[in-house]
């Protein structure tokens, strides 16, 4: 009320926790907890750990953050793996979005974390390693209610993937990854994704018969990306395809690959991943 | 900033589609209820319960902090119509309003938290919180003890505990 010098120390839990929530999980792990004794039980409320963004954090040894964990909890190794333990288990089950960190991938046991959060609305995944790919349609089968995926790759189980999605969410309105795109991805598109409302392609090798089969199949597209693709160009043909979709994104997308190299069967822009 | 729709006392004659809030500090406001019941959950369940003839006694609000959630209240009704920032009503001068109303010092932000909290005005909240939050980014813990003037009230003992919590997984 309207004494002088608030005490933010005593602020009630709820109120603290719905400032808390939009922190970084940064903040969240090594600031507010060593405050005061109220600011760290109110840290703890699950409702700070909804947005589980580990996107941009640099989780490499000698980081600012990796420094900082290690110092305030002293603990002599400090790893993605454990913090997102740590996250995920804060969350209670709670998490709606969960972004792997760009560059540190996942590794199996990591996505058998991220299965624990069965009310993820929203996926970034990374680079997968190739022997984990094959566990990927089990790990989103328990993602009941995902509305929106992300990879950085086409996984090579995409088709078992999208047919999972298909069967245990019913709500998918966003795709995103880049890859071979061939007929049979297409068809699992179309046939598992039925309802997508965004799709980014970009990036990818999109022939124009798989392209015209992706627009004529999800008719309830607002915007696609496909730039920089190698496959297709937006003639004038493509342009009428697509002009039910609200944004369309072609820049730089061509029929040839100027580099030459083999499209077809390799990620042709496996080069820029690095 | 002046307490608008302060009045004299509940006593002051009733005008149609008024409503009287009391402060905690016992400050009477006669504000329209409109715009009031439009953004501020408890206080529509008060009217709706009939307090809209006795003051609503609102305890823990202090007068400054209810008479900028008023303010707030009556800017955003009337402009966009008491819809969320996502809305198309949400234009440049109710944004101005909001980035201006933002500016308050760092007790003021206590008040309005605790406030719209309270009188459940999710905008106000948002944005009050939203504030708060954009300053402890990024800050140690001593830079948040010191910009918010908290003490640390740990025993050694209680900060190990703090640290054996995550030990698990950390391992």
């Amino acid at each position: 009320m309207e004494s002088e010098g608030r005490r933010w120390s005593e602020m009630a839990a709820d109120c603290l926790s719905l400032i808390f929530r939009r922190l970084s999980l940064e903040d969240l792990a090594v600031g507010v907890p060593f405050v005061c004794k109220s600011w760290h039980r109110a840290s703890l409320d699950p409702l700070c750990w909804t947005l589980l963004d580990f996107h941009d954090i640099d989780f490499m040894p000698w980081s600012r953050f990796s420094r900082e964990f290690s110092d305030r909890y002293a603990v002599p190794r400090f790893s993605f793996s454990g913090f997102l333990r740590l996250c995920v288990a804060r969350s209670r089950g709670s998490a709606v979005e969960l972004a792997f960190p760009l560059l540190f991938g996942a590794s199996l046991r990591d996505l058998h974390v991220a299965k624990e959060c069965t009310k993820l609305r929203k996926v970034i995944l990374p680079n997968l390693a190739s022997e984990d790919e094959p566990h990927l349609p089990e790990i989103v089968a328990k993602w009941g209610e995902l509305e929106w995926l992300e990879m950085e790759s086409k996984p090579s189980s995409f088709l078992e993937t999208a047919a999972q999605i298909g069967r245990s969410s019913n709500s998918v309105v966003g795709l995103k990854m880049h890859g071979a795109i061939k007929k049979e991805d297409a068809a699992a598109i179309v046939d598992r994704l039925p309802d997508l409302k965004f799709l980014c392609l970009s990036r990818s090798y999109l022939p124009r018969e798989e392209l015209s089969a992706i627009v004529h199949g999800c008719k309830n597209l607002e915007r696609l990306c496909a730039r920089d693709c190698v496959g297709f160009e937006a003639d004038e043909e493509v342009v009428k395809w697509c002009s039910g979709i609200k944004s369309f994104e072609h820049e730089g997308s061509k029929v040839f690959d100027e580099f030459g190299y083999d499209t077809d069967e390799c990620d042709p822009l496996y080069v820029h991943v690095i | 900033m002046a307490t608008t729709g302060a009045s004299d006392g509940a006593s002051a004659a009733k005008k149609e589609g008024l409503v009287t809030l009391m402060s905690g500090d016992g400050e009477i406001f006669e504000v329209e209820a409109a715009a009031v019941a439009a953004l501020s959950v408890t206080i529509r369940h008060a009217i709706e319960e009939g307090f809209g003839d006795r003051p609503i006694p609102l305890p823990i609000v202090g007068a400054r902090a209810l008479a900028l959630a008023v303010e707030y209240c009556r800017k955003h009704h009337s402009l966009g119509g008491g819809a969320g920032e996502d809305s198309a009503a949400y234009d440049d001068e109710l944004r101005a309003f909001d980035h201006n109303l933002a500016k308050v010092d760092r007790d003021t932000l206590f008040d309005l938290i605790e406030a719209a909290n309270y009188l459940e005005i999710e905008g106000l909240l948002n944005l009050m919180c939203r504030t708060v939050a954009e300053m402890m980014k990024g800050k140690s813990v001593e830079e948040l003890r010191r910009t918010f003037d908290v003490s640390n009230d740990y025993t050694p003992e209680e900060e190990e505990e703090v640290r054996r919590e995550v030990s698990w997984a950390l391992d």
